[in-house]
């Protein structure tokens, strides 16, 4: 075979089996410094105290298609809890509360992802106060497209209440709501395909 | 904030178990009754604190009283048999301690034997309270970690050397005074660096030491054994280990604390006996200061960082809610009074050639994005745009 014909046949037969398999799922590095994660809880009824923690790393993969081939890793540092008040944020991070240096992560761990009408819903398993419970979270896929740099980026939020207590942090219930509403909005910088 | 339920277990039940104990081996004598009766009593309140707490937010969620008492139960179990946080190992060395406390020489042989068993226990309390901890993970080397755990328990092995008996040089009750005066200052201390929970521990460990000294002093004579205090210093040194590596405990007043549990339990063998009852107030009196000065440490800091708070122009303060509530201004009239206060006084250092408030008080950088914290944290909220420039 000359050398011509067998690259039209290498480059048909990359064509045909790259049509046949299923497309991978776009896999994405979480970028921290456009990730936001904000959490509200009830100060004796009267208001919500709100905070965020300013250090959150991860990973996905993302399939349109194949939501079974979806993956989601988010770790949270608990240390970088900020409440805009020192003390308090002190306080939080002590074994009253998050107990940080001991417990010095969050982590989202999904387990799976199932297709509604409104987006996706993420299953999986949070690990907060050395305590790991199952979770379901409804997840929005924001928008998708070039970042400053021109990399290409996809971006989410999702929006689910937590009880603390599920997780040991039983302190100052009632005081101090045990509901915790939590935001968070993530922007993945997508890595090219391998 | 702590809930009077809170407080009447920690206080009641280790005075009771403790005088229970006491009253308990008040006819046999020993020499480890004093200790044994206080540690058991902080032991019982220990375990009643995890129940009730548990119970108590089981009800204020709304759940029935009885399966409320039957979850607190079970968290009750688990921290006894699955301990999750560091203090949860705390009860199972103290009750170690005690065994240990208990076991005469010869049931394990030679005395020496029993020491190393003493030597494991203090060195195993290090490695226990911070195993799993950022200390062992993250923070130290293997060899930093290696040397402070090998020191902090050396140390507290040698301690218990300094104190085999209870000082005899003065009248008892001052003793037992000055011993109730320290662990209220390590509760106090401890409730002031940032833990409550450490600091209930704290006050559980006062609450046992007068019913069991009550009772222990009223049935034995001076005459009697020295008392030992091997498990109280465990127990002792390991509140000061969860305050100083998971609260905000300073390092200064983690000494100061030690020295005076020291100072206040030490003999002074060689002294003669008129020196030795002066020596033995002296080392009270010092031990009582220290204690006091620990307490006055812990009451500055934590009044001076509340100021700075208080100077925190997000914050909106007492006064100026007031000010608010009685029609001379509004909340947000504060809110944007302090924003443009702020903004004036760094115009003109600005326009004096002075830095901005921004670089003079790392703190305010929360009103620039792009700048970090006074903790080192970027600043990304606001208008989302972060320290990469978005």
């Amino acid at each position: 075979m000359r050398p011509f014909t067998r690259s039209m046949a290498l480059l048909c037969s990359s064509v045909v089996l790259a049509a046949s398999c299923p497309a991978a799922p776009i896999q994405c590095t979480i970028d921290g410094s456009h990730t936001s994660v904000i959490f509200g809880v009830s100060h004796l009824g009267l208001s919500y105290t709100y905070g965020r923690f300013n250090k959150v790393q991860g990973k996905f993969a993302f399939d349109r298609d194949d939501p079974a081939n979806c993956q989601f890793t988010v770790i949270i540092d608990a240390d970088s809890v900020d409440t805009n008040h020192s003390k308090r944020d002190q306080h939080l991070k002590s074994a009253d509360f998050f107990n940080t240096r001991q417990f010095p992560s969050i982590e989202f761990q999904g387990t799976g992802v199932e297709k509604t009408a409104n987006g996706i819903t993420l299953n999986g398993n949070v690990t907060m106060h050395g305590e790991t419970k199952p979770v379901t979270i409804p997840l929005q896929l924001l928008g998708e497209g070039p970042g400053p740099g021109g990399d290409p980026r996809m971006g989410f939020i999702c929006k689910f209440v937590l009880k603390r207590s599920d997780f040991g942090m039983t302190n100052m219930v009632g005081a101090i709501g045990d509901e915790v509403s939590v935001m968070m909005s993530f922007e993945g910088v997508i890595e090219p395909a391998q | 904030m702590i809930d009077i339920g809170e407080l009447a277990i920690v206080v009641l039940l280790p005075a009771a178990t403790a005088a229970g104990v006491a009253w308990w081996l008040r006819r046999f004598r020993p020499s480890f009754a004093a200790e044994l009766a206080i540690c058991w009593g902080w032991v019982a309140g220990n375990l009643g604190l995890v129940w009730h707490t548990e119970s108590a937010a089981q009800v204020r969620l709304g759940t029935d009283w009885l399966p409320a008492l039957g979850r607190g139960l079970r968290e009750l179990s688990n921290s006894v048999t699955t301990p999750s946080e560091a203090r949860g190992w705390l009860p199972l060395a103290v009750a170690l301690g005690t065994l240990l406390s208990c076991l005469p020489a010869s049931t394990l042989g030679k005395q020496r034997a029993l020491e190393l068993a003493w030597l494991g226990l203090c060195v195993a309390l290090p490695w226990r309270l911070l195993y799993g901890s950022v200390y062992l993970t993250r923070d130290w080397t293997h060899f930093e970690a290696s040397l402070w755990l090998a020191g902090l328990g050396l140390v507290l092995w040698l301690s218990m050397w300094l104190l085999p008996k209870f000082a005899r040089q003065v009248p008892r009750w001052t003793g037992v005074c000055v011993m109730t005066l320290l662990f209220v200052s390590l509760a106090m201390t401890l409730l002031m660096s940032g833990s409550k929970v450490y600091g209930i521990l704290g006050i559980g460990l006062a609450a046992g030491v007068f019913p069991a000294a009550a009772v222990l002093m009223s049935h034995t004579s001076p005459d009697d054994h020295p008392q030992t205090l091997r498990t109280l210093l465990l127990l002792f040194s390991g509140l000061i280990m969860l305050g100083y590596f998971f609260a905000e405990l300073t390092a200064v007043n983690a000494l100061l604390l030690y020295v005076s549990f020291l100072l206040s339990a030490v003999t002074w063998p060689d002294a003669t006996k008129t020196s030795t009852y002066r020596w033995g107030y002296l080392r009270l009196w010092v031990a009582s200061g220290l204690a006091i000065l620990a307490l006055g440490c812990a009451a500055i800091t934590l009044v001076r960082t509340m100021a700075e708070e208080a100077d925190n122009p997000y914050t909106i303060s007492a006064a100026r809610m007031n000010l608010a509530s009685s029609g001379i201004g509004s909340i947000t009239c504060g809110w944007n009074e302090a924003i443009g206060q702020a903004a004036r006084r760094d115009r003109r250092q600005r326009a004096h050639g002075l830095p901005g408030i921004v670089d003079q008080q790392g703190r305010r950088g929360h009103q620039c994005h792009g700048y970090e914290d006074h903790r080192g944290h970027e600043q990304v909220a606001g208008s989302g745009r972060g320290a990469k420039g978005g």
